[in-house]
């Protein structure tokens, strides 16, 4: 019962605050009992996808409006992992059952918000060639599983400059890493592995989805529309780079 | 809709149906109340998800069920919480059962419960509500405690949750195990 006590004033997630009509018209979304199915009216390709892990506590729904402008851009498709109780801890490889529905996919790449990054790259550590790009953001490996010698990319995108404090032991658990500004582009020349960073100026953590004000946020001094912007046009830039589009 | 309705009916008849026709052959005859409380886990296999069947693992919950039974008529209510794939939810269930089989350490009853509720979210709740027949098996351990074994179809929806979200109209078998300890 203390447990029941504990869950009612902690256990709440986060709703979604958008709209129908925020939802990129260039996508279609079908949703089963354990995924968000976001798929490009128009495909880029067919054989890459962008494999989801939400943020804790937080409704799985948030990140259809971020996700959608993505896939509608990018013509990849992306699947969001429903988590038990809105926490990825509780169902770590429920992504690895995801993609088995999705044969005419060979290339997979995983990306997670928060504690949701925190796990895919657990799966990582734990499948490290099914997945050849992880995506982070305002997120990191648990120390436990480095992702040091991974023979895989990493983008690593942070909300703001106050997300960034622990970054040094956050890095040392991933690939080699090249810090891209604001307007760089310029890719490591490396053909093995390596992390890009990108850190986005005056957002806050909530604005990788579309909730909160989260406790802890730090205020946004940028739009999320506008940061909605910067992440989609990294996380293009990321696929660009190695391929996958 | 229709369909689920229409299943929802003739397991709520199949199941009180043959405790009816008992409970009227049964002798009128002054029975004692007994009040229980019941503590348990329930296992939500899921079946059916917004428009389509869509089995697999579908949370669960814990509860906390208190029970007066009298005259075979079972009545509960109490509070149940719960984790899925909307987050941890709570729900009020409101039952009533009929008992079909009351042998020296074994009660086999069918019930019905009506369950309104919310989902858990920030910085207001979603409105749930979930309906559902049951099987319990009962097996007294001991004349303060019994184990208890239940198992039924329950549909659950919540209208805004689907207005604003994502349609949620789900049918679940969930099968639970509990404790109940007489008061």
């Amino acid at each position: 019962m203390l447990f029941s006590i504990v869950l009612l004033i902690t256990g709440c997630s986060y709703r979604a605050l958008y709209t129908a009509d925020d939802i990129s018209p260039d996508v279609t979304i079908t949703e089963t009992r354990n995924k968000i199915e976001i798929r490009p009216n128009q495909p880029t390709v067919t054989d890459t996808g962008l494999l989801f892990y939400p943020g804790g506590l937080v409704d799985n729904h948030v990140y259809n409006e971020i996700l959608s402008d993505f896939v509608g851009e990018a013509g990849i498709a992306a699947l969001i992992t429903k988590m038990p109780g809105n926490l990825a801890v509780f169902d770590i490889d429920a992504g690895l059952s995801v993609i088995e529905d999705y044969p005419e996919i060979t290339t997979w790449i995983i990306a997670g918000h928060s504690l949701g990054g925190a796990m895919a790259a657990a799966v990582v550590y734990d499948n490290p060639d099914v997945f050849e790009g992880l995506i982070l953001m305002d997120s990191r490996p648990a120390s436990g599983n480095s992702l040091a010698d991974w023979d895989g990319r990493v983008l690593s995108l942070y909300s703001s400059i106050e997300k960034i404090e622990d970054v040094d032991s956050t890095l040392s658990l991933l690939p080699p890493e090249t810090w891209l500004d604001e307007t760089e582009t310029d890719y490591p020349a490396e053909t093995s592995n390596y992390t890009v960073v990108h850190q986005i100026d005056g957002g806050s953590h909530s604005y990788f989805g579309t909730y909160g004000p989260q406790d802890g946020d730090y205020e946004p001094t940028i739009t999320r529309e506008a940061f909605h912007a910067e992440v989609i046009e990294y996380m293009i830039e990321f696929f660009n780079e190695n391929g996958w589009r | 809709m229709k369909k689920i309705l229409i299943l929802f009916t003739a397991i709520t008849a199949f199941t009180f149906l043959p405790a009816l026709q008992q409970n009227a052959a049964a002798e009128d005859g002054a029975e004692k109340t007994e009040y229980r409380a019941e503590t348990g886990i329930n296992i939500n296999n899921g079946l059916y998800f917004g428009g389509g069947w869509d089995p697999g693992a579908n949370g669960g919950s814990v509860n906390l069920i208190f029970s007066r039974e009298k005259d075979r008529l079972l009545l509960g209510a109490g509070m149940e919480l719960g984790m899925g794939y909307t987050g941890f939810n709570l729900l009020f269930p409101l039952e009533a059962g009929l008992i079909i089989l009351n042998g020296e350490n074994l009660q086999i009853s069918g019930g019905a419960a009506l369950m309104p509720g919310i989902i858990m979210s920030r910085p207001l709740p979603y409105f749930l509500f979930a309906a559902e027949v049951h099987a319990q098996l009962l097996w007294f351990v001991s004349d303060s405690l019994s184990l208890e074994f239940s198992a039924g179809p329950r549909f659950t929806l919540s209208p805004g949750y689907s207005s604003n979200l994502a349609e949620l109209e789900m049918i679940d078998l969930v099968t639970g195990i509990a404790a109940g300890f007489r008061l």
